[in-house]
C-alpha cells in the first residue's frame, strides 16, 4: 500500500516536470484587403515538422510541436491576403509553374524561445517565434527576406502549465499572422516590385 | 420538552458552519469611481464586448478577472448582453490582437473605415468596447507561522498576514459614436491573515473577487445610463 503511494507520488512529480504542447488551434481568416497577386507557397520541411525541445533552468522539460500549426496559420493568412495561392511541393516546382506566378513565398522558423513562471519569476508563460518570410521572384531570385518577430504570453489562471504554454504559443502564432496580414503590403520591396507602387515617400 | 440528540448535533454543525463562513473572510475596503463623457444606453439586440488591454502596454490583466467581469456583467439586476470576447476577436482578426488593437478611442474612425470592419462589428451587434486594465498585487506582509508533526500529533502556531491591492480600470468606448464614453475604476484593499493555535484559521480577503463584483455592478449601471446631464 505504502509502496503504491510512493510510486504514485513519484509518477505525479515526473509528470509535473514535463510539458508537451501540441497546438490544435484553428486560425481565423484575416479581415484584410486582398492583394491582386497570384503567389506560389512552398513550405520547407523545417517549417512543417518544427518541434522545439528544451529543459529549462527550473528542470522543467518542454516539447512544443509547432509544425502543423505553422501550416494552418500561414494557409489562413495567405488565402485571405492573395488573389490566388498555389501550393508547391518544392522550390523547383514553384519556379516551373505555368503560367508563372507573381511571387514565390517561403516561410521558415528562424528562432523559438519560451519562458515559464519558474524562469521569469512572474505568473506568465511567454513564447517568442522569429520567422523569416522569403519573398522570391518567379525565377527564384530573392526579392526580400522579411524577419517577423512574434510574441505571445498567457497567465496561469485556471489552466495547467501545458495549457498556459499552448495559449502563449497560439498567441505568438496569431501575432505572426497579424504581422503578415497587416504588414506584407507595407514592405518597401513588396510595394515597389510586386505591387508596382512608388515608395519614394519612404513608407 | 428536550431537543433530540440528532437535532442538537445538526444545530451545532450549522452553528459551526456559520461561524466558519463568517471567519474565512479577511477585512476589505473598496472604492468604485465612474467618469462619464457621453450619454449611454443599450438598444435591444446591442451588446458589449469586454477585453483585456494589450500586454504590450504593461503588466497583463489576469485572464480570470476578465472572465469574472464577463460573467458578472451578464448576470444579476440590469444584466447586459455580452458578446464572447474570443468570438469578437476572431471575427475582427487581426485588428484586436495585442499588436494591432487600437490604443485609444481616437483610433476608432480609422479602424472602422477599414474594409469589412464596421460590417463585422454591426453583425456582432456590439455597441460598446470595454477595455479592462489593472492587476491584483500583494503590497506587504509579515508575521510568522510554523507547523510541526510528531508521533503524538501535529499543530501550528503563530500568525502570518499580508495585504492585497486589487486595482482595475475599465475604459468604455462607444463604437456607434466612435468615441470614449467614459471609464469605471474599482480599487479594493484587503488584509488577509492566518492565525494558528494548533489549527490554522485562514481569514482571506478576496480582493480580486470583490473588485470583479464592484466593477461589474458599476459597468452595468454605466452602460444602461443614466444619461449625462440628466
Amino acid at each position: 500500500m505504502l509502496r503504491a503511494l510512493v510510486v504514485s507520488i513519484l509518477a505525479m512529480a515526473l509528470v509535473s516536470c514535463s510539458g508537451s504542447v501540441q497546438v490544435q488551434h484553428a486560425f481565423p481568416a484575416p479581415l484584410v484587403e486582398q492583394l491582386p497577386l497570384r503567389v506560389a507557397v512552398w513550405y520547407p520541411p523545417g517549417l512543417s515538422d518544427f518541434t522545439y525541445h528544451e529543459e529549462d533552468a527550473a528542470q522543467q522539460e518542454w516539447t512544443v510541436r509547432l509544425g502543423t500549426a505553422n501550416l494552418r496559420m500561414f494557409n489562413a493568412v495567405f488565402a485571405a491576403l492573395f488573389r490566388e495561392v498555389v501550393h508547391a511541393g518544392s522550390l523547383d516546382e514553384a519556379r516551373a509553374l505555368q503560367p508563372p506566378v507573381d511571387a514565390i513565398l517561403s516561410p521558415a522558423v528562424d528562432a523559438f524561445e519560451l519562458s515559464s513562471p519558474a524562469l521569469s519569476g512572474t505568473d506568465q508563460f511567454a513564447v517568442w517565434i522569429r520567422y523569416n518570410l522569403d519573398v522570391l521572384a518567379p525565377d527564384g531570385t530573392l526579392i526580400v527576406r522579411w524577419p517577423i518577430a512574434a510574441y505571445g504570453q498567457a497567465g496561469t489562471g485556471g489552466m495547467s502549465d501545458a495549457e498556459s504554454m499552448e495559449r502563449a504559443t497560439v498567441l505568438a502564432l496569431r501575432d505572426a499572422a497579424a504581422a503578415i496580414a497587416v504588414g506584407f503590403a507595407r514592405q518597401p520591396k513588396v510595394r515597389e516590385i510586386l505591387l508596382r507602387e512608388s515608395t519614394s515617400d519612404g513608407h | 420538552m428536550g431537543i433530540e440528540p440528532a437535532v442538537g448535533r445538526l444545530l451545532l454543525r450549522c452553528l459551526w458552519a456559520a461561524i466558519s463562513a463568517a471567519l474565512v473572510t479577511g477585512c476589505m475596503t473598496s472604492r468604485v469611481e465612474e467618469s462619464k463623457n457621453a450619454a449611454t444606453g443599450l438598444a435591444p439586440g446591442e451588446s458589449v464586448v469586454i477585453l483585456a488591454t494589450s500586454y504590450h502596454r504593461g503588466k497583463a490583466t489576469e485572464e480570470d478577472f476578465v472572465s469574472c467581469v464577463n460573467d458578472a456583467v451578464q448576470s444579476g439586476d440590469g444584466k447586459v448582453r455580452v458578446t464572447p470576447q474570443q468570438q469578437f476577436i476572431d471575427a475582427l482578426f487581426p485588428w484586436f490582437e495585442p499588436r494591432t488593437a487600437p490604443q485609444s478611442a481616437d483610433a476608432l474612425p480609422e479602424l472602422l473605415a477599414r474594409p469589412g470592419v464596421a460590417e463585422r462589428i454591426e453583425a456582432q451587434g456590439v455597441r460598446y468596447l470595454v477595455w479592462l486594465d489593472g492587476t491584483t498585487e500583494k503590497t506587504s506582509g509579515g508575521g510568522s507561522l510554523s507547523c510541526a508533526v510528531g508521533p503524538g500529533g501535529g499543530g501550528c502556531f503563530g500568525l502570518t498576514w499580508w495585504e492585497d491591492d486589487a486595482s482595475y480600470d475599465a475604459a468604455v468606448w462607444d463604437l456607434r459614436r466612435q468615441s470614449n464614453a467614459g471609464s469605471v475604476s474599482a480599487d479594493v484593499h484587503g488584509t488577509s491573515m492566518i492565525p494558528a493555535l494548533i489549527i490554522p484559521v485562514p481569514l482571506i480577503a478576496r480582493t480580486q473577487s470583490a473588485a470583479c463584483r464592484d466593477m461589474a455592478q458599476q459597468l452595468r449601471q454605466f452602460i444602461h445610463g443614466p444619461e449625462v446631464g440628466s
